[in-house]
């Protein structure tokens, strides 16, 4: 009895220790913007990424980027787009869709997640996205981060 | 006719089945991208005009009972990026009117030189309107159809080429839109079925905008033919009366046509307010000149929109024109041309129509893919010289618009 209250105790501790950890984790990490390491763009501004990310601009300070996109159900598509372009995901479903039927622009590349768009990057130097701060490694470099 | 119409619905359900049995294996194939809309659009008159003569007039053609043929349609278009900065478009449309029947909406190949412009050949949208790039796409849009007294017009696309140049001054987005083609298509001209020729259509669209506010501006020209039989038959009828003078003056043969456009949208988080007004003009022909315009208005609560909107048209025939002949034309000594000076008449006169819409709608986005939209619509004509109108015919429609 007094083996499996003590077990309790422990379970306990455990999930408020593990909960806490994943609860500072949401509000530490920051979302980055990032480019194939090979890219010769060092940073970019929110203005222009809000321009790529309308699809209204296919060059930052005179190099070639194509961005791509989240799922437009996840957390992270939606506070970056809050954050860069200012609009939500039933806006950005409408902004869309009047550019591609009007045949004026190609929608972004959507990805599943952070390891995906890693690996496209790996292959395509012209390629910028977004991603968890706490995904970014060596295969990337950071443009910017979104406070 | 049932068993057309019958076999044509099979035929396109069917055409759909097999591109979305095709689309994955392509998608995977090259770079090519799949996207559709579509648009489920039932609607009822719940009350008629009675025209001179005893002739119904059904709002939209909508009868008393309930119909999805008049507005309901699916697209499908296709991108596929070719490299080097080419790519391809094609979209096809099947819509209730024509049957269901598939048709190539536009289809034209893109050359982008980078931010500032890019060329489209082919198959093209003219940018008459302010929502004519996607004037297809219910979901782009907060009513059913936009206003008809401005967006009905006999000339929506062309076969030509598109350039779009794009600059930004500070927040400003300006896009300039040149385009240059020509077209034929069917139409109809005092209710009977005639054909439309524009040669050398030229002109430009210029927009300027910020994230809430944008201003528009169009100006197209063209050598305009609109050749019916009736028509035709006056013409002949009053050169046998020696009154061929007058024929140049009434056919529409490379006639030169006329558009200009403006509007204006302002679009903020819980309400917007937008209005577009244009004139069309064709020189020396039957058609004198039509203008119209409409204001809307609407609030938004969340996924939900309310909005009204007032439309007005008038367009006349070429009455100095026919001033003219009937000023020339002695009946008296002339008994014969009497049958043709009338005909002349009535086309001329067919062409005037002044009336003011009102449209009470709303909107509601289910998702971002799917939303549902309830208006309801009354018309008031102003009886003219050919047309006597009883009453303010007035229909209710509803619509699930997607996208995907």
């Amino acid at each position: 009895m007094r083996l499996l209250l003590l077990n309790y105790r422990l379970v306990i501790v455990t999930l408020t220790l593990l909960s806490a950890t994943i609860y500072s984790g949401a509000t530490i990490s920051a979302t980055v913007i990032v480019a194939a390491k090979e890219s010769s763009l060092v940073g970019i501004t929110d203005k222009q990424a809000m321009r790529v990310w309308l699809g209204k601009v296919a060059r930052v300070n005179g190099q070639e980027v194509e961005p791509t996109e989240r799922n437009d159900k996840t957390d992270i598509h939606a506070s970056f787009h809050e954050k860069i372009t200012h609009k939500n995901a039933y806006q950005l479903k409408a902004y869309w869709g009047r550019l591609i039927f009007s045949g004026k622009r190609f929608p972004p590349k959507v990805f599943q997640s952070d390891a995906d768009i890693k690996q496209w990057l790996s292959q395509h130097v012209k390629a910028i996205a977004y991603i968890d701060e706490s995904s970014v490694d060596d295969t990337v470099k950071v443009l910017m981060k979104i406070e | 006719m049932n068993k057309k119409v019958h076999k044509n619905t099979r035929t396109a359900i069917y055409s759909v089945f097999v591109l979305f049995l095709i689309v994955p294996s392509l998608s995977h194939a090259a770079d090519l991208q799949w996207n559709g809309f579509a648009s489920l659009t039932g609607g009822i008159g719940t009350d008629d005009a009675t025209l001179t003569g005893g002739k119904e007039y059904y709002l939209y053609d909508y009868d008393q009972d309930l119909n999805f043929r008049p507005e309901s349609k699916i697209a499908l278009q296709a991108i596929s990026k070719l490299g080097d900065g080419f790519s391809i478009t094609a979209q096809a449309i099947s819509r209730g009117v024509d049957d269901f029947n598939f048709e190539m909406e536009w289809a034209f190949v893109t050359y982008d030189f980078g931010d500032a412009s890019r060329v489209n050949v082919g198959k093209i949208r003219l940018p008459l309107f302010h929502y004519s790039d996607y004037l297809e796409v219910g979901h782009a849009y907060h009513w059913i159809r936009p206003p008809e007294s401005v967006y009905d017009l006999f000339l929506s696309t062309v076969e030509g080429v598109n350039l779009q140049l794009n600059h930004y001054i500070g927040d400003w987005d300006s896009s300039l839109q040149l385009v240059f083609g020509s077209t034929e298509d069917e139409l109809l001209i005092s209710g009977s079925p005639s054909n439309s020729e524009s040669k050398n259509v030229g002109g430009l669209a210029w927009s300027l905008g910020n994230s809430w506010l944008s201003f528009r501006a169009t100006y197209f020209r063209g050598d305009i033919t609109l050749q019916n039989e009736g028509v035709d038959e006056i013409a002949a009828g009053l050169t046998a009366f020696e009154l061929g003078a007058f024929v140049d003056g009434f056919l529409a043969e490379e006639d030169k046509g006329v558009f200009y456009g403006v509007s204006f949208k302002v679009d903020k988080q819980h309400w917007f307010v937008s209005g577009e007004h244009t004139k069309v003009t064709l020189d020396d022909s039957f058609i004198g000149e039509f203008v119209s315009s409409y204001l809307t208005s609407g609030l938004k609560f969340g996924n939900a929109t309310f909005h009204l909107t007032y439309e007005r048209q008038k367009d006349n025939g070429n009455e100095e024109f026919l001033n003219n002949l009937m000023g020339t034309v002695d009946l008296e000594e002339l008994p014969g041309a009497a049958v043709f000076v009338g005909g002349a008449a009535f086309v001329i006169n067919s062409q005037e129509e002044e009336s003011n819409t009102m449209t009470l709608g709303a909107r509601y986005d289910v998702n971002s893919s799917v939303a549902l939209k309830l208006d309801f619509s009354k018309r008031f004509f102003d009886s003219t010289e050919a047309q006597e109108i009883s009453t303010d015919p007035h229909t209710l429609r509803f619509s699930i618009d997607t996208m995907f």
